[in-house]
């Protein structure tokens, strides 16, 4: 048998089709240049969030790196140098700390060396500039402005030099003359001074010393296990203070990846859909033309291939069109519709979305892959059309036996039919409707915990934490009450200003006992020490106020805070009148059931001769308390030591003094530090505005202490403040990431405006049938709105239960900021209102256009134009 | 002329077929009286068709009026139509046009219902079982027989108690013996329910049981009919 060549005469059929039909490969060309078109905008606009996010990242953490290791030892500096996944490693080093200049009395500024690498290449891409150049020799610095201006020292330049104190690593306070070789800005600790290493390596630090050394890794790669994270750490065999942290973005890597991979099955499956939903409706009104093709003598295979042909030109086109339009709102709409939008354009870095060829390649390949699934099915529909069927099928008069008659409501009846009548294309409207709106809902949602707002995150959520700076001056002599009660009042008295809450303050000691204090100290030193504790336990035990340590005092409004910070329940009456305390874990080796019932006895640090003779009693004291605690809480006694049970311990790092000291950090009521200490002061007090962010109160409250006396003693961290540095760092991260969350529920309701549109032309005999026996274009528009209502509440209904879900699930997988779960109200309520509208206003719309088509009878057997 | 039920003035419907224009009615003038049954015949694109949607408000005329029971259509807007339709006129075509999704009781009633009024449960039965449709009530379309079909569309034509029937090929996808079932039905159940019917056919033997026999050709009413009942027949061709 001779092979009969038909592919020509296919060929030609299939183009005849797409031209003759122009109505229906318009909405299918539609389809396929709107799947191209969204996948080619999720991957650029995707590929481009982010990078914004791992710059933000960069930013944050000031480098890139993956992990910082705390204190490196030598061993372990060769482990790593030979061990091949570490891509890259920079070595920090605390060398000092600066504490006066000319300018400032009060500075806290770190002095850090940074080798080479770290300087150069890991935190290099944090750095916005840099002027001059790193310091080589040992009087050399490198500072911000940020840096020289919170010590003091504003207006200085690259040649100046100026005189400060920094103590070393031995604890001596040493003046010096340094110079500035360079400055730079950008993110990263902006208030050090970078130092040279020579100054390093006279400065009495070494890197192998938690309190120093800070080793950076890269490991050059997105992904990293929990597992691999855990064998590295496993593997660097590290000493009891050590730790090694990967970063928010390493840490949850495979989360991040996981959820990624989820979001981009997502807007395939929602491109399949399109194109299914499309091809189906196609094919399902074109049944006859497919049945004469076979009564004509075409085979199965060959009605296949004309409408593979068919797709293979829609979809050539289509995608094309596609990656036109995505380029043209990827490169040009959305960086234009954001910068319109920017109101941070001063501050927000430029937009720059590439063009990566892989991208490129990618949407072709996906949206080739979806168009030939997609369009799978109806072609099988298609070439099982028997002739005979073909010839005597009339268009909806298919449906076969009985159903009981209506109750109720004629339209709504009619309209819960139609969802009825063919269940699966019903939920494939609305389940392609709900995957665009969880998407949106994800994706906003994880947009909205990114948010500069949700990460500027600190301890009671407080505008601003005031300090008193001087206190943590040595020479108590210098010292200075500025919190005072009256400066207090004036920040209460200020308009916007809700709340104050002072955070009392004084030096205690807390005697050696073998029951709560002997425990806590051999821990301490386990943990932070470097010397062993048996070699100071004798002189702790003889002269506890060598060994001070600090109380705080808070009010009764703040007790809630510090509870939820605990995590067991404490009782409220027994610590406001002074049973109980709470201390300060520091990072210690202690779980509350160590601590919880134990007893502290506290001294006053003033009471050195007298603390010392308790000190000698401690012993016998603690031996006789031990038995009768209920009788003992709190009580002050003759020796002027106080006993507290202890009710807790909190690793809020908000409740610590100036300094910490190596016995606990003993936290207690306002009234009772002040009963116990007799006239405490306050090193810290935390701001709440009536407004969250509210500029005037801010710049009110700031005036204050600038014009307060001993303004130079005071320090400040304000959330408005961090708010502005995250922003800067995020740069239009938030406003990219809401256009993909945008482009992802347009997908949805583009499916859902094609399938309906494509459904109504489908129905657009039945419809006129109704209209000829008197159906009104209210009655029509009523029930098709019906048919509306009933999409978008079953498409809400499926986002607000399995989209919830999800979107939790992803969440808390990608959650690394550790941000509380929240849906943002305005967006989600936002794109409701919208999905109704369209659910409503579409249906309306093409019912509009389909009467606009001819006369009732010319669009029941669709015929001539009219004159 | 005060029963005269439908009349129509130099009616006119050209439609653009490509580059020419068929003149689908060319000016027709026409009235039927009330309780009359007209036959319209002529050729297939005669314009027969035409006429019938252009009496019953479905389709627009080009130019020309059309008076049912008194009222112009070309004033009324497409709600009004609609209502005029579902009120004054019920129709049957040749394909039925049945909803496919409602059963024989709800096709039937689907005018009714439209129009917000309480149906006649009695009076439906009544039409039912005068068409011998009680046992398919709640039969879907699709499991009916053509003429079964037919039918229920004639018990949906006559349901809203209209005073005007418009029949445009009711056995033209019907076998003999079933057509002439219909038709038979048809007759009864107008004379039944005093209702005016105008037919269009292309069948000499289906239009001879009319009372009125009007020809038309090329979009002008040719012949007039000739009265078969003894009753008056309003012709006004040429008029």
């Amino acid at each position: 048998m001779l092979a009969n060549n038909n592919r020509k005469v296919i060929d030609r059929m299939a183009k005849s089709a797409v031209k003759n039909q122009k109505g229906k490969n318009l909405i299918l060309f539609f389809s396929v240049v709107l799947s191209a078109f969204m996948l080619f905008s999720i991957f650029t606009v995707g590929i481009t969030y982010f990078k914004m996010n791992r710059l933000q990242n960069i930013r944050l953490n000031g480098g890139v790196y993956d992990a910082v290791m705390y204190g490196i030892t030598e061993e372990q500096l060769e482990k790593c140098e030979a061990d091949p996944d570490i891509d890259r490693a920079g070595i920090i080093a605390m060398s000092g700390y600066i504490e006066l200049t000319e300018g400032d009395d009060t500075v806290d500024a770190s002095c850090i060396w940074a080798d080479p690498v770290s300087w150069d290449e890991i935190m290099a891409p944090a750095r916005d500039w840099v002027k001059g150049e790193y310091p080589q020799s040992e009087n050399e610095v490198m500072v911000t402005e940020e840096g020289l201006e919170k010590a003091g020292l504003k207006g200085l330049t690259v040649g100046d030099s100026f005189s400060a104190g920094y103590r070393d690593g031995e604890g001596r306070l040493i003046q010096k003359e340094f110079t500035i070789s360079g400055m730079w800005d950008g993110y990263g600790t902006k208030s050090a001074f970078y130092v040279s290493e020579e100054f390093y390596r006279q400065s009495g630090y070494d890197i192998s010393e938690v309190r120093c050394g800070r080793y950076q890794m890269d490991f050059g790669k997105w992904i990293m296990t929990e597992k691999e994270q855990e064998a590295f750490i496993e593997s660097m065999d590290l000493g009891k203070q050590q730790a090694i942290y990967f970063t928010g973005d390493m840490g949850y890597s495979l989360p991040i990846f996981l959820g990624l991979c989820g979001l981009i099955c997502v807007t395939c499956l929602c491109a399949c859909l399109v194109i299914y939903n499309i091809l189906y409706l196609s094919v399902a009104g074109n049944v006859r033309y497919y049945g004469l093709l076979q009564t004509v003598g075409m085979t199965g295979r060959q009605v296949r291939r004309l409408i593979g042909r068919q797709m293979l030109f829609l979809g050539g086109a289509g995608i094309l069109t596609g990656i036109l339009a995505g380029c043209g709102v990827s490169f040009f709409l959305f960086p234009s519709v954001i910068r319109f939008l920017g109101i941070r354009s001063g501050t927000a870095g430029e937009i720059r979305i590439t063009l990566n060829p892989f991208v490129l390649l990618l949407t072709v390949l996906l949206a080739a892959m979806t168009i030939w699934i997609g369009s799978r099915k109806p072609a099988k529909m298609a070439s099982s059309v028997s002739p005979v069927e073909a010839a005597g099928y009339q268009p909806g008069c298919g449906k076969k036996g009985t159903r009981r008659t209506h109750r109720g409501k004629l339209l709504t009846g009619m309209a819960l039919d139609q969802i009825r009548k063919d269940k699966r294309k019903s939920a494939v409207i609305m389940v392609s409707l709900a995957a665009g709106m969880s998407v949106f809902l994800c994706l906003s949602t994880l947009i909205e915990s990114q948010g500069a707002r949700t990460i500027v995150m600190n301890h009671m959520d407080s505008d601003m934490t005031i300090r008193n700076d001087t206190l943590k001056k040595e020479d108590p002599e210098e010292w200075e009450d500025l919190l005072t009660d009256d400066f207090l009042e004036q920040l209460r008295a200020i308009e916007g200003v809700e709340k104050v809450y002072p955070l009392l303050y004084g030096q205690i000691t807390v005697p050696w006992e073998p029951e709560f204090a002997d425990r806590w100290m051999q821990e301490f030193y386990a943990k932070w020490m470097y010397t062993p504790y048996e070699d100071d336990v004798e002189e702790y035990k003889e002269h506890p106020e060598n060994f001070a340590s600090v109380m705080i005092g808070i009010t009764e409004a703040e007790l809630p805070y510090l509870q939820e910070t605990m995590g067991i329940e404490i009782d409220r009456e027994d610590f406001l009148s002074g049973k109980t305390c709470v201390l300060y874990r520091n990072d210690l080796e202690l779980e509350q059931s160590d601590v919880v019932g134990k007893e502290i006895t506290c001294g006053r640090y003033e009471d050195a001769s007298g603390t010392e003779a308790a000190g000698a009693d401690t012993e016998a004291a603690g031996a006789g308390t031990g038995g009768e605690a209920e009788g003992t809480d709190g009580a002050g006694r003759e020796d002027g030591l106080r006993t507290f049970r202890i009710a807790g311990m909190t690793d809020e790092g908000y409740y610590t003094g100036p300094v910490l000291g190596c016995p606990p950090t003993v936290i207690v009521s306002d009234t009772v530090i002040k009963e116990f200490l007799g006239n405490p002061c306050v090193w810290k007090a935390q701001v709440m505005y009536e407004e969250e962010y509210d500029e005037t109160t801010e710049n009110a409250v700031k005036e204050l202490i600038g014009n307060s006396e001993g303004a130079q003693g005071f320090s400040w961290e304000s959330k408005l403040e961090s708010m502005q540095e995250v922003e800067r760092a995020q740069g239009n991260m938030k406003e990219v990431g809401m256009g993909i969350a945008l482009i992802l529920a347009l997908i949805g309701i583009l499916n859902y405006v094609n399938t309906v549109t494509g459904n109504i032309q489908s129905r657009q005999r039945e419809l006129a049938v109704l209209e000829s026996v008197g159906m009104t274009d209210r009655q029509r528009n009523r029930l098709l709105v019906t048919e509306g209502l009933f999409f978008a509440a079953g498409s809400l209904l499926i986002t607000a239960t399995a989209g919830l879900g999800v979107t939790y699930v992803i969440f808390q997988s990608m959650n690394y900021m550790q941000a509380p779960f929240a849906v943002p109200i305005v967006p989600v309520a936002g794109m409701s209102l919208f999905i109704l509208a369209v659910c409503i206003g579409i249906p309306v719309i093409a019912g509009a256009r389909m009467i606009r088509k001819g006369s009732v009878m010319e669009r029941v057997r669709g015929s001539l134009s009219q004159l | 002329m005060n029963d005269e039920i439908v009349r129509t003035e130099k009616l006119k419907k050209y439609y653009r077929l490509g580059e020419n224009t068929v003149k689908a009615l060319d000016g027709v003038d026409f009235s039927v009286k009330e309780r009359e049954f007209v036959s319209i015949i002529g050729r297939s694109g005669s314009g027969k068709s035409t006429l019938l949607h252009m009496i019953g408000g479905l389709d627009v005329p080009t130019s020309g009026e059309v008076y049912v029971g008194g009222k112009r259509l070309s004033g009324m807007k497409r709600d009004q139509l609609a209502v005029f339709r579902r009120r004054k006129v019920g129709f049957i075509f040749q394909s039925y046009n049945l909803v496919p999704d409602l059963n024989v009781y709800e096709n039937v009633v689907l005018p009714v219902e439209l129009d917000g009024k309480r149906v006649d449960r009695r009076f439906v039965s009544e039409i039912l079982e005068l068409l011998r449709l009680e046992e398919k009530r709640e039969a879907l379309p699709g499991t009916l027989s053509g003429g079964q079909q037919q039918r229920v569309a004639i018990a949906r034509a006559v349901a809203s108690k209209p005073s005007l029937i418009l029949a445009d090929e009711p056995t033209g996808n019907l076998d003999t013996a079933s057509g002439h079932d219909v038709m038979g039905l048809l007759k009864v159940a107008a004379k039944q329910f005093q209702q005016t019917v105008i037919l269009i056919t292309h069948d000499n033997d289906i239009a001879q049981m009319a009372d009125r026999i009007v020809h038309i050709e090329d979009g002008r009413i040719v012949e007039s009919g000739v009265e078969r009942s003894g009753k008056a027949g309003g012709f006004y061709a040429g008029k």
